[in-house]
């Protein structure tokens, strides 16, 4: 016998139905009602025996509005049987008719509260899926196999998320839909949680009103002017607590319960310790909440240690805290909450040290004292007066992970959408938890990806703020190109990376190959996003183009030589310069860490890091590794979207033997490299933590003349203004080859060599009116020899930019 | 069936949930009125209003005394006359709840009782 499991003649089902057949008359039947009671009273006062049936029937329209008020309008669920009809949410029951199809039943869902949730949060809802699904009534039966598999997961409630998980499981391209949306399954099995969370919380309202503990439930208790003044009152805003938090909330009561007077709550910034103390208040004014007698309606008062500070008068502080914490404890039923505490320990701009003050109240632990602090201050306050760190309980709140993120993310968002106007999708706080914890500074989880939704909101489309606008948000703020390439003009710039950047340096293909093969799979989304996007050494000698590479990177593809940020690690030759390396931003703007903090979508180049100390070597393996490098207050710096190159002339002069000796690059390239290995210049490991090692050859006569050339197009833009074009005769151009070429410091000397001849030469012909603006003029032997006046004085110039 | 499942309804689940509305709002009331709470505190100073008790000269402990003693006083009236409300009002609540309750069967009654009186034609005079 085959398992009924839709019975549409079910008593839920019939209710369901009448339910929303009667939804648009409820109103009428009430009126009805009231109609038939006024004139049937009216009747019968005036002598009518008709008032006697007008009451009568009065009860008949009043009966049904009753049933459907305290019934019909949300039928209640049978959890005691496992059938759809007993399960399903009523809205979607209520809809739906004997017999139906899969496309049908996305339809009816798409009428409802729950399926109007799925289309906005997830971007799939019913009307979407009804132009997807069979529209053959006999593909329903496994729907509703895939809705009872799914439901088993989620409580056994079959709620609107529900049925659209499982017709998303019955549309053959699944997975392309769901790639589409940036979503797995998983995500949506979340969506239905949180759906029936805040579903539950609505009911709860209803169901179960609030206890208030009665007019005469403080009369017991002292009168707290200043307090009140100055503080507060958070058991008066009703906060929903997040099963996140319940851990830390029970430490708390327990404290609290045993008399454990003073407690300090520790985190860092951002990890929800003030939502902490939100969340007690409410627990201690809800007497189903299971809190000890003992503390139940005692009243929470935040006072904020930067507003007390602010408004006491000078020197006026200890006064007003001392009177403050005196009405709290002559009143008895206060606990009193000193948000960012650390302020009273330490003085400064800002803060004042009164811990004369409170150390003795801490320590006597008659009062109920909750302080919250940042870890960091804690500890250096503790250092400094262990007497606090004795005199506390401490309660550490670490940050959340990150489906306890997405919780409380969820539980934040009705608040926020409130005040922003904006509705978020669950992308959006996805994306929000993944990318605030890469770009994020100074602020956990949860605030951290919290930070970063408010920011988003300025980049709402519509109203809707959407995984890309978070990626927005994140690329106003950093830089960094987060998002999947959709612009045409990123794309082109991509494919023809190599081109553009050979329009600013010249010869030298491999290596360019390697960087923009790199940034190419970094942009397409396949490399590892553990890693920097791409980390290379270069080897070579001077003058070859190795600085030059890294710079037309930065200017071609990061936006600017300005993302270039630059290390010349012979300023880091003793073990004590890493601390200069990854000094916090405060102490050194120019360490590694801060540049990169403030630019994290940027080519770092570590120039000559041969010359670096072994340690300062050691510490930059985890950088190459694994793309972070905790700075000197141990925050995480990301190098994921950084380009890193170190660049070596180390062992250059086998370059130039393997040169002389006839041999081309790819030849000797792997053997160099292996000589390096072994040449014990660099650890094995460091060498193996680069992706690639390229190796630079000396440019070549002709790679020279287009050096030449791209000197000049570079001139001739700084000319620009004056309308003036220069160019150079053949065996001018060959004469500056060769001035400028220096066997020991490569095309070093070129630009300046080649600057000093033609900027002269116009400037001469300016001044001598020989050339007029508007003017161009070929530059010839005779005019760069006469400048540069003979091969010695192009040697000076490339001696004094080799001492320089 | 839609009348069945009225009538089902009413005499079953409507009812019940009728009486569970009952005590729920009889609880708002107490909850209110706090009379439990009050009765517990009676004589506790009320507010707080007093000077300290202990130590001191002579002249402050007996000021002290005076103090918490007027603060109990006016405590102890202040709630024995809430709770004195409390009650009737939950009294008075009580006897209407009871009534509702009461009458809640005979509601579906009522078109027929409406009937029948039509039929007898007696119609209540106001003279």
């Amino acid at each position: 016998m085959a398992i009924v499991t839709y019975n549409p003649h079910s008593t839920r089902a019939q209710h369901a139905r009448y339910g929303y057949s009667l939804k648009p008359w409820v109103l009428v039947l009430q009126l009805t009602a009231v109609m038939f009671l006024v004139v049937g009273g009216a009747l019968l006062a005036v002598g009518s025996e008709f008032g006697w049936l007008a009451l009568g029937f009065a009860a008949i329209p009043a009966m049904v509005a009753e049933w459907y008020v305290r019934e019909l309008v949300k039928v209640p669920l049978d959890i005691s049987r496992d059938t759809i009809d007993a399960r399903m949410d009523a809205d979607i029951l209520g809809t739906l008719p004997v017999a139906f199809s899969p496309k049908m039943l996305a339809q009816c869902v798409a009428l409802t509260t729950g399926g109007g949730f799925f289309e906005v949060r997830f971007g799939v809802g019913g009307g979407f899926l009804s132009e997807l699904v069979s529209d053959d009534p006999k593909d329903t039966e496994a729907v509703f196999d895939e809705i009872q598999k799914i439901a088993k997961l989620v409580g056994g409630r079959m709620s609107a998320g529900v049925i659209i998980i499982a017709l998303l499981r019955s549309v053959p391209s699944k997975k392309t839909l769901l790639g589409h949306l940036q979503l797995e399954e998983d995500d949506l099995i979340r969506g239905v949680q949180w759906y029936h969370q805040v579903t539950d919380q609505i009911d709860a309202r209803y169901e179960k009103p609030r206890r208030s503990g009665g007019i005469g439930r403080d009369w017991s208790f002292g009168y707290i002017p200043t307090l009140s003044r100055f503080g507060q009152n958070i058991s008066t805003v009703q906060t929903v607590s997040t099963p996140v938090r319940d851990e830390t909330l029970n430490q708390l009561v327990q404290l609290l319960d045993g008399g454990r007077g003073s407690i300090g709550l520790i985190g860092q910034l951002g990890v929800g310790k003030t939502e902490v103390l939100f969340e007690l208040a409410s627990r201690l004014m809800d007497p189903s909440s299971g809190v000890p007698p003992s503390l139940l309606y005692k009243q929470v008062f935040l006072l904020d240690a930067s507003r007390l500070v602010a408004a006491a008068s000078e020197g006026g502080i200890e006064d007003l805290v001392a009177t403050i914490l005196g009405e709290a404890y002559a009143a008895k039923n206060v606990i009193v909450c000193l948000d960012g505490a650390e302020l009273f320990f330490e003085s400064g701009v800002g803060s004042v040290d009164i811990s004369a003050l409170l150390l003795p109240i801490l320590e006597a632990a008659r009062l109920p004292i909750i302080l919250t602090m940042d870890e960091q201050r804690f500890l250096q306050i503790s250092k400094r007066m262990p007497a606090l760190a004795q005199s506390i309980q401490k309660i550490v709140v670490h940050p959340t992970s990150e489906s306890d993120t997405l919780k409380v993310l969820q539980q934040a968002l009705p608040k926020l959408e409130y005040r922003l106007a904006v509705t978020y999708m669950y992308q959006a706080l996805k994306e929000a938890y993944a990318l605030s914890k890469r770009y994020v500074y100074d602020v956990s989880m949860p605030g951290q990806a919290i930070t970063l939704l408010e920011a988003a909101a300025a980049s709402a489309e519509d109203g809707l703020v959407t995984a890309g606008s978070v990626q927005k948000a994140i690329e106003s703020s950093t830089g960094v190109k987060t998002a999947s390439v959709d612009d045409e003009e990123e794309r082109e710039t991509l494919l023809n990376l190599e081109a553009r950047i050979h329009e600013q340096m010249i010869g030298q293909d491999r290596a360019v190959e390697v960087v923009s093969s790199a940034l190419r799979r970094a942009r397409a989304g396949v490399r590892n996003q553990s890693r920097p996007v791409g980390t290379f050494l270069f080897l070579g000698p001077t003058g070859v183009g190795k600085t030059e590479l890294a710079k037309s990177l930065a200017a071609v593809y990061f936006g600017g030589e300005d993302k270039l940020i630059r290390l010349d690690m012979n300023e880091f030759v003793s073990s004590d310069d890493v601390a200069r390396l990854i000094a916090d931003g405060t102490q050194d703007p120019h360490s590694l860490t801060a540049q990169v903090m403030k630019k994290p979508f940027s080519v770092v180049l570590l120039d000559e890091i041969e010359k670096a100390h072994p340690m300062v070597l050691t510490t930059l393996l985890q950088l190459l590794d694994e793309g972070v490098l905790r700075d000197t207050r141990n925050r995480e710096v990301s190098f994921r979207d950084t380009i890193v190159i170190g660049t070596s002339n180390a062992n250059a002069e086998r370059i130039q033997e393997y040169l002389h000796r006839g041999y081309n690059l790819d030849q000797f390239e792997e053997t160099f490299t292996e000589e390096l290995l072994t040449s014990g210049i660099f650890k094995p490991e460091f060498l193996n933590r680069f992706d690639e090692l390229v190796v630079f050859r000396p440019l070549e006569k002709n790679e020279l003349r287009q050096v030449v050339d791209l000197i000049m197009t570079s001139l001739n833009k700084n000319l620009e203004a004056q309308k003036i074009s220069v160019s150079l005769s053949n065996d001018a151009r060959d004469y500056l080859v060769e001035a400028g070429y220096d066997p020991r410091l490569g095309a070093r000397p070129m630009r300046r060599v080649v600057q000093r001849a033609v900027e002269n030469t116009v400037a001469n012909l300016l001044l001598s009116k020989a050339l007029e603006p508007g003017g161009s003029i070929e530059i010839s032997l005779g005019q760069v020899q006469s400048m540069l006046d003979t091969k010695k004085r192009a040697d000076a110039i490339s001696d004094s930019t080799r001492s320089e | 069936m839609f009348l069945v499942g009225l009538l089902q309804w009413w005499y079953s689940r409507g009812w019940h949930g009728q009486l569970r509305e009952a005590s729920r709002r009889l609880s708002a009331t107490a909850d209110f009125f706090s009379i439990g709470h009050l009765a517990g505190t009676l004589f506790d100073p009320f507010r707080q209003i007093s000077a300290s008790g202990s130590g001191g000269s002579l002249g402050d402990v007996m000021r002290g005394f005076f103090d918490k003693t007027i603060s109990r006083t006016i405590g102890f009236v202040v709630r024995f006359f809430t709770i004195l409300a409390g009650l009737v009002c939950l009294i008075f609540q009580i006897a209407v709840e009871g009534i509702i309750l009461g009458v809640w069967p005979l509601v579906p009654l009522i078109p027929i009782i409406g009937c029948v009186l039509f039929a007898v034609g007696w119609v209540p005079s106001w003279q």
